[in-house]
């Protein structure tokens, strides 16, 4: 489930994308994901995206960029049911960085 | 071995009173872009029960069956609502400064048969299909509200093909 995901995101914003954080500072998105619920025949998953950027204006250019919620019924990762519910951002004065925040719930077999 | 099904599909139409070959039927042309809420078929069938003074059931007679086919339409245009409309009559606009016109209502006469055709993709890419001859039987609302999307209800009674049948389901194995 997570590496197609994570390839679509890769081809659809052409910046890094890794799992829970990075140790520079760069555009990128990091991700963390796991099971929320399981009934034997469908499985729900929370994905957590954080879009790292300069800007706050490069976050949303990256948004912009990002396509993984369905149309209706119509998946954008075949078999898997995807929508989102959340999301924010701050900024990392340390660093910085912008930080986005979007959360999404996937349904799949 | 019997497995689970879970998802939505793709929904095809087409003014005909035959149901044409797959190739024929599932084109792009046909399709309707992006349904919303899935899909529904429904089998409802009454009996007349011969039962006698003592409450024994002697004998149980079909008399009646029907199909339904129901869904939600999310993208559409004026091509897809005179499918989805018994008495409606469609004319394009001859060139790009005259609008498309559907007129509604004052069909009675004619109102078209429509060949349904939903295609639902299981986790193995094999596909379950189901394929009926109907008509609209409960119109359709156009609702524009500020919060949400405009989803028409789709629903389809089948007519009897030739041979009796209502609704053909195929699954490939």
């Amino acid at each position: 489930m997570i590496l197609e995901i994570i390839s679509a995101l890769e081809q659809q914003t052409n910046i890094p994308v890794k799992p829970f954080g990075t140790d520079i500072i760069e555009t990128c998105i990091l991700y963390k994901y796991y099971l929320t619920s399981d009934n034997g025949a469908v499985k729900q998953y929370r994905l957590e995206l954080t879009i790292i950027s300069k800007t706050l204006k490069e976050a949303e250019e990256i948004k912009k960029h990002i396509d993984l919620v369905d149309t209706g019924d119509t998946p954008k990762i075949t078999g898997y049911s995807i929508t989102q519910n959340g999301g924010g951002v701050l900024q990392n004065l340390e660093t910085n960085t912008v930080h986005t925040f979007l959360y999404y719930n996937v349904i799949g077999g | 071995m019997a497995d689970y099904i879970l998802g939505s599909g793709d929904l095809y139409l087409l003014v005909s009173d035959t149901i044409p070959e797959t190739e024929t039927l599932e084109t792009p042309e046909n399709k309707i872009a992006h349904i919303s809420g899935g899909a529904s078929l429904t089998y409802e069938n009454e009996f007349y029960e011969v039962i006698d003074d003592y409450n024994a059931v002697l004998g149980r007679i079909l008399t009646k069956e029907d199909v339904t086919f129901k869904s939600g339409v999310l993208t559409w245009d004026l091509k897809v609502l005179d499918k989805i409309c018994s008495g409606s009559k469609f004319t394009e606009g001859s060139d790009g400064s005259q609008p498309d016109t559907l007129k509604i209502g004052g069909q009675i006469n004619g109102i078209k048969k429509v060949v349904v055709r939903f295609v639902h993709t299981m986790t193995d890419g094999k596909k379950l299909r189901a394929t009926l001859i109907g008509n609209n039987s409960a119109g359709f609302e156009l609702s524009f509200a500020k919060d949400k999307e405009t989803i028409i209800d789709a629903e389809f009674k089948a007519l009897s093909q030739e041979d009796g049948t209502l609704v053909t389901i195929e699954m490939e194995k």
